[in-house]
């Protein structure tokens, strides 16, 4: 099947940092959460992306189609939504939907209104009266009204009360439904993505330092605990080390081999502990420089 | 399908979906045949990502737990008695071996242990 | 492209319907209370130049706009390509400025000084308006490329240009040139050229508009 998405040696300059050559695609079916701090090029990369920056070099696919802002039918496929959210601020969310609503063939009125009311979004309210919470929900409709076959979003959930953060999710699991859309999920908040999200890519300073299934990390990280009282050694695949006395405390990104070299070495009590998403991505964003790529 | 599963627990998703699975088809909840929801059926219903559910399914389909048939989806695979207690005896010793192991480092001995054990079946209105 | 024409004119049509409104009113006031019959044809330029002042007003209140809404990154994420998007953007300037031509045209036609010069006249000036608009917007969009020195350049041209006009006056030759640029203003040629040229320096903004590195504004 034709990836969702693809980037070749897509790379963009600044002055603080470069982003890139990101070389990464997406499967239909699949979502794929974006983490990283802030200023490691999140943004940007969606911003390639969608058109709204230039590339310095590369190219860049959606469903196959070259991203070319001469032939934009390509742009049909995908409902972004950004980290800033614009409108015409004078309209009402309505006006702004149903001016949007010309653009794309597939738009659905009926969704609008039953997303509007599943997000509890006033779509008679001024754009420019709307709170942040809602001027992202109204992005969010915008994206979801015309059955895109590619989301992006950026900080979808920002500023949404837990009710319309659960509804939000909820949709976005049955839009994936039909295994033929693809998400393409960029966040700080893990807990959003640790379910919802297939693999996970981590970006820091412009470059996607690794990429997982999220089951594999979920496999391969263990917390172990055990007493030595030994005092030269290196443990492999470690990304921390804690130790008090002969008590030790490490956190194991290969939990197989870590296990099997405190075999070796003669360490007691050993007690392996598996770590949620949250935090094992904690530990790759903390030391992204220790962890291989998989 | 109902199936519990919790954010809260140290046991990832995969596993408490696996478990809860297993169980269902052990005690005969989930009578041999009975289909399952596909993949992405169980992935929407339960909150979770699809690789979350089809790596669940995998490690059913190699215990022999369930079949899949082409094109139809994956359905309960039919287990004789004694193999289902052969599983159900495999699953009680790797789960129970770390805490009979702890329980002993903390001092109790093995008369301490059954009786422990005894007393639990007692409670719940199994005795043998 | 035409949609968001339509959209920006529904948007912004109190503003254009009143100043349309009041150029309209005021035109005709000077057209029938023969204030520009003083000198024949000067009529059209006259009443252009009444309109113009509304004109600049309705630029500078829907460019503020604009800026402020940050319209540029919506409407680049839409499936239109960027050809038709750079120029539907200024498909509204284009069309208040022609409806106030046609307003001082009917004002011309009221006061009874229509003629084929008033006509070219009525051409040229507003020829002469779009390329200053177009120069600006050049210098606007001259800044998205990350970095200020086609902005520098192109500012260095405009002060040639006037280094140049500073060095006519000083050697007086400044009245000719006038002249030169002027004479033609009411003859067909004149027109034209005026109109070619306004249109080649859109073409060369949409062109600089497409090739922007960023639209995030």
């Amino acid at each position: 099947m034709t990836k969702a998405f693809e980037f070749n040696n897509v790379a963009k300059g600044y002055s603080e940092f470069t982003l890139g050559p990101l070389n990464f695609s997406l499967e239909p079916g699949t979502v794929l959460g974006y983490i990283g701090p802030n200023g490691s090029g999140k943004s940007t990369t969606m911003h390639c992306l969608v058109g709204l920056v230039k590339a310095d070099s590369g190219e860049m696919r959606v469903f196959g189609r070259p991203t070319d802002p001469n032939k934009p039918e390509w742009k049909l496929d995908i409902g972004y939504v950004g980290d800033v959210h614009v409108f015409y601020e004078g309209w009402s969310g309505e006006k702004n939907l149903r001016f949007l609503s010309q653009f794309y063939p597939h738009w659905s009125d009926q969704r609008v209104i039953e997303l509007a009311k599943r997000f509890n979004l006033p779509l008679n309210k001024k754009a420019k009266e709307l709170s942040g919470g809602n001027r992202v929900k109204l992005s969010l409709v915008a994206a979801l009204a015309h059955a895109p076959k590619l989301l992006l979003l950026d900080e979808p959930t920002s500023g949404l009360d837990p009710v319309v953060r659960a509804e939000v999710l909820d949709v976005l699991f049955e839009v994936l439904e039909d295994g033929e859309r693809a998400i393409f999920y960029s966040t700080h908040i893990l807990s959003d993505i640790s379910r919802l999200a297939d693999e996970l890519a981590f970006l820091d300073n412009g470059q996607i330092k690794l990429r997982a299934a999220k089951e594999d990390l979920i496999e391969r990280w263990r917390r172990i605990a055990f007493k030595y009282s030994g005092n030269n050694f290196k443990l492999e695949a470690t990304a921390s080390h804690k130790q008090e006395g002969a008590d030790h405390q490490v956190v194991s990104f290969d939990h197989e081999a870590t296990l099997r070299q405190l075999g070796e070495l003669g360490a007691q009590n050993v007690q392996a502990y598996r770590m949620s998403i949250d935090e094992i991505a904690v530990q790759i964003l903390k030391g992204v420089g220790h962890v291989e790529n998989s | 399908m109902l199936l519990n599963l919790t954010d809260l627990s140290s046991e990832p998703l995969q596993s408490q979906i696996i478990r809860q699975i297993r169980a269902k088809i052990l005690s005969g909840e989930l009578p041999a045949e009975t289909s399952l929801p596909s993949i992405r059926e169980l992935a929407r219903d339960q909150r979770v990502s699809v690789i979350t559910v089809q790596r669940a399914y995998e490690a059913l389909l190699r215990e022999g737990l369930i079949h899949s048939r082409r094109g139809k989806g994956f359905f309960v695979s039919e287990l004789k008695d004694n193999e289902k207690a052969t599983m159900a005896k495999e699953r009680l010793r790797e789960t129970i071996a770390p805490l009979i192991i702890s329980a002993s480092n903390e001092g109790l001995s093995k008369k301490d242990i059954l009786g422990t054990i005894d007393l639990i079946l007692k409670k719940n209105g199994r005795k043998n | 492209m035409w949609k968001i024409l339509d959209a920006e004119i529904r948007y912004h049509r109190i503003a254009i319907l009143g100043s349309f409104g009041v150029g309209a009113l005021f035109v005709i006031f000077m057209a029938l209370s023969n204030i520009t019959k003083i000198d024949d044809s000067t009529t059209a330029w006259s009443l252009m130049s009444t309109v113009m002042t509304l004109y600049i007003y309705l630029l500078i209140h829907i460019s503020g706009h604009q800026e402020q809404e940050k319209r540029d990154r919506l409407n680049a994420v839409l499936p239109i390509s960027i050809n038709h998007l750079g120029i539907a953007r200024w498909a509204l300037l284009i069309f208040v400025q022609a409806g106030f031509a046609a307003i001082a045209l009917a004002g011309v036609m009221i006061a009874n000084s229509f003629d084929l010069e008033s006509l070219f006249q009525l051409l040229s000036s507003n020829a002469f308006l779009f390329m200053i608009v177009s120069v600006i917007a050049i210098y606007l969009e001259l800044g998205h490329f990350g970095t200020q020195k086609y902005r520098r350049l192109f500012v260095g041209l405009l002060v040639l240009f006037l280094v140049l006009i500073s060095l006519l006056v000083l050697s007086g030759q400044i009245m000719t040139f006038l002249k030169s640029i002027f004479m033609p203003y009411m003859t067909i040629e004149g027109a034209t050229i005026y109109t070619l040229l306004a249109i080649g320096l859109f073409c060369l903004n949409v062109v600089i508009f497409t090739r922007r590195r960023s639209y995030l504004s």
